[in-house]
């Protein structure tokens, strides 16, 4: 898959501007620099192989439809993840609609996530062994509540700041701030299996 | 935790840790870190929780999905919003079909290639071109119906291909039932001799009854001679076609798959031959799963549309399982290079035997060399081991159909068959006649 090279050294806003215009080549890379992230995230904000396939390719496509009525007043990217994680949350209400349990309402509260740690001794400064505090934290991550999970995601993995993070949800930068700091404290409290200390309460 | 609510408290430090407190609350959160073992405990954990997070596997896009992603741009490209619905609609389903049809590898792969910049070629067909990317005729419509015929009957051609639809006739051969071993017979004979085999099958029987070729429509077999000084011909298009046998379980989806695509699938061809929308020269590679008893119309779609004087190689390979016994039908590789309409009308064909591309790394494709001076020292190739389960191989490219019809048919896992579309030849270098037996 030969590109022209040059791409390679355009900034998303070139490319933008590019692809606006009808250049594919140039969507085509724009897809090819965003490609595995927007998948990764996605994939941590559903914790399913073929939902996160699905997010994506959706994501790329909404984009590709709006990309006209883009304005580059924020990143490309910031804009790319938010329109993923409004189809997540879309897609996460539809599904509530679907079933009679919600997953949300009790995953909001402290009791579907603080579930406390098998081992009882683990702190995680003591480094329970490396695979299994991964697999540990995948699935506290899988079950916190989809606000704070996206919250998490995008900072701690995608490494975005609160600004971008609110850009990003719509939200204000305090509500960010706060749940964040809850993600943060439900997934300790899974790992440490301390759950007086989750009652935390976004601000 | 000391002053504030815990909560508000637990918020700051884990702001604090991202850097996004304000100064002032920031130094105040310093102070009481260096109060509270408590709090230091707890900013530790914090920052673990953080860490741990980061260092999760990242997981890269799936090969599906990068390829339904590309297929996505490009095709938009192509289209413009007119297709939209179709496309998000059909692209979803593409994706879900490929990823279902990962056993068969790459079902539905559209890459493409930007054309080396800067090199400009006489381009007689260009007007041609243009025309067909601009406005669709209205046989493109005509490709569903094509691709939906039974295997059990000759595919109906379409009016246009009658003049020149040989080649349709002749891949129309994969799908008939095979008739007589001695029909395979024919296609396992050694690669020299390939092309009188070749010519002994063409009057048999099971082709379609359709009229001859007329000389005038077909023009010679202009080889280009391809001395080793001759410029390279560049590539306009590569048609790759994974050919999924009848019976395969991946029949199935590759048939939902043309279904689904439709038309506009079967008209991308078009405008992939080397020109875009835009005028820009380019080339592109198409990949697509085609079940075996539909090859013969996609050929025959294809072939309409290719500007005259394209020249044309093949390449099949063959991805089998576990190898049945019996001879091979033809283990090796095969290279036809003539201009388009010419192996269309089933005239000249030159085919170089070659060792499999698993003996000794020979094998490898090499579309411009002299090759029929080669034909004649290339020692008879040697088959494939029988114990090679997923072994690749190559044939001629007659020699695909008959693996297809052969009881080598449920080793068949696909038939890879490459099609290159090379630059017409330039009319100021008259083409020297070949020295094609």
């Amino acid at each position: 898959m030969n590109r022209e090279p040059s791409n390679f050294d355009r900034d998303d806003r070139e490319l933008v501007a590019l692809a606006q215009r009808g250049a594919a080549d140039a969507f085509g890379e724009l897809v090819a620099r965003y490609q595995d992230r927007v998948y990764n995230t996605c994939y941590r904000l559903c914790n399913d192989r073929a939902e996160a396939l699905d997010l994506t390719q959706t994501t790329f496509m909404r984009a590709l439809e709006a990309l006209p009525r883009f304005e580059a007043r924020a990143g490309f990217y910031t804009w790319l993840f938010r329109i993923a994680v409004n189809l997540a949350l879309s897609e996460r209400r539809a599904r509530l609609r679907r079933r009679t349990v919600p997953l949300d309402a009790a995953a909001d509260t402290d009791s579907s996530s603080g579930r406390p740690g098998r081992s009882g001794s683990a702190n995680p400064a003591d480094r329970v062994e490396q695979r299994e505090l991964r697999q540990r934290l995948e699935a506290a991550l899988a079950e916190l509540g989809l606000e704070f999970r996206v919250a998490v995601v995008l900072r701690d993995i995608e490494g975005l700041d609160y600004a971008q993070i609110a850009e990003i949800i719509g939200v204000p930068v305090g509500t960010v701030k706060s749940r964040i700091a809850r993600g943060r404290m439900l997934l300790r409290a899974a790992l440490v299996g301390e759950r007086n200390a989750v009652d935390t309460r976004p601000a | 935790m000391t002053p504030g609510r815990p909560d508000n408290l637990a918020a700051d430090l884990s702001a604090y840790l991202d850097g996004e407190l304000p100064e002032v609350r920031a130094r105040e959160i310093e102070q009481q870190l260096a109060d509270s073992a408590e709090c230091r405990a707890l900013l530790a954990e914090l920052r673990d929780v953080s860490q741990a997070l980061g260092r999760l596997p990242r997981r890269r896009a799936p090969d599906e999905l990068v390829a339904a992603l590309r297929h996505q741009a490009e095709r938009r490209h192509l289209f413009g919003d007119a297709r939209r619905p179709r496309t998000g609609r059909v692209l979803r389903l593409f994706l879900r079909l490929s990823a279902a049809a990962a056993v068969i590898g790459g079902c539905v792969l559209v890459g493409w290639h930007v054309a080396d910049r800067g090199q400009t070629r006489p381009r007689q067909t260009a007007p041609r071109d243009y025309a067909l990317v601009d406005r669709p005729t209205p046989e493109a419509a005509a490709p569903p119906e094509l691709a939906r015929a039974e295997h059990d009957g000759a595919p109906a051609l379409p009016q246009k291909a009658a003049g020149a639809g040989t080649l349709a006739e002749q891949l129309a051969e994969a799908a008939e039932p095979l008739p007589t071993d001695a029909a395979l017979a024919h296609g396992t004979v050694a690669d020299d001799d390939a092309g009188t085999a070749v010519a002994a099958r063409e009057p048999e029987p099971m082709l379609p009854a359709a009229p001859a070729p007329a000389p005038s429509a077909a023009p010679a077999p202009t080889v280009a001679a391809r001395t080793p000084a001759a410029r390279l011909p560049r590539v306009l298009a590569e048609v790759e076609i994974y050919v999924v046998p009848h019976d395969s379980s991946a029949h199935a989806t590759a048939r939902c798959v043309l279904a689904s695509l439709g038309e506009a699938a079967l008209s991308d061809e078009q405008d992939r031959m080397g020109v875009t929308a835009a005028g820009r020269e380019r080339s592109t590679v198409v990949r697509r799963a085609v079940p075996a008893d539909e090859v013969a119309a996609f050929m025959a779609d294809l072939q309409a549309r290719l500007p005259e004087q394209t020249t044309v190689t093949m390449q099949p390979s063959v991805q089998a399982g576990a190898l049945p016994r019996g001879a091979p039908p033809t283990a090796s590789t095969a290279e036809a290079e003539v201009p388009a309409r010419a192996l269309m009308a089933g005239e000249a064909e030159r085919v170089r035997a070659d060792a499999p591309r698993r003996g000794a790394g020979a094998g490898r494709y090499s579309a411009h060399r002299d090759i029929a001076a080669e034909d004649a020292v290339q020692a008879p190739p040697t088959p494939p081991r029988r114990s090679d389960a997923g072994a690749a191989f190559e044939l001629t490219w007659r020699g695909w159909r008959a693996a297809l019809q052969s009881a080598w048919r449920p080793a068949v896992q696909r038939v890879h068959l490459r099609i290159m579309l090379l630059e017409p030849a330039a009319p100021p270098a008259a083409p020297t006649p070949s020295e094609h037996p």
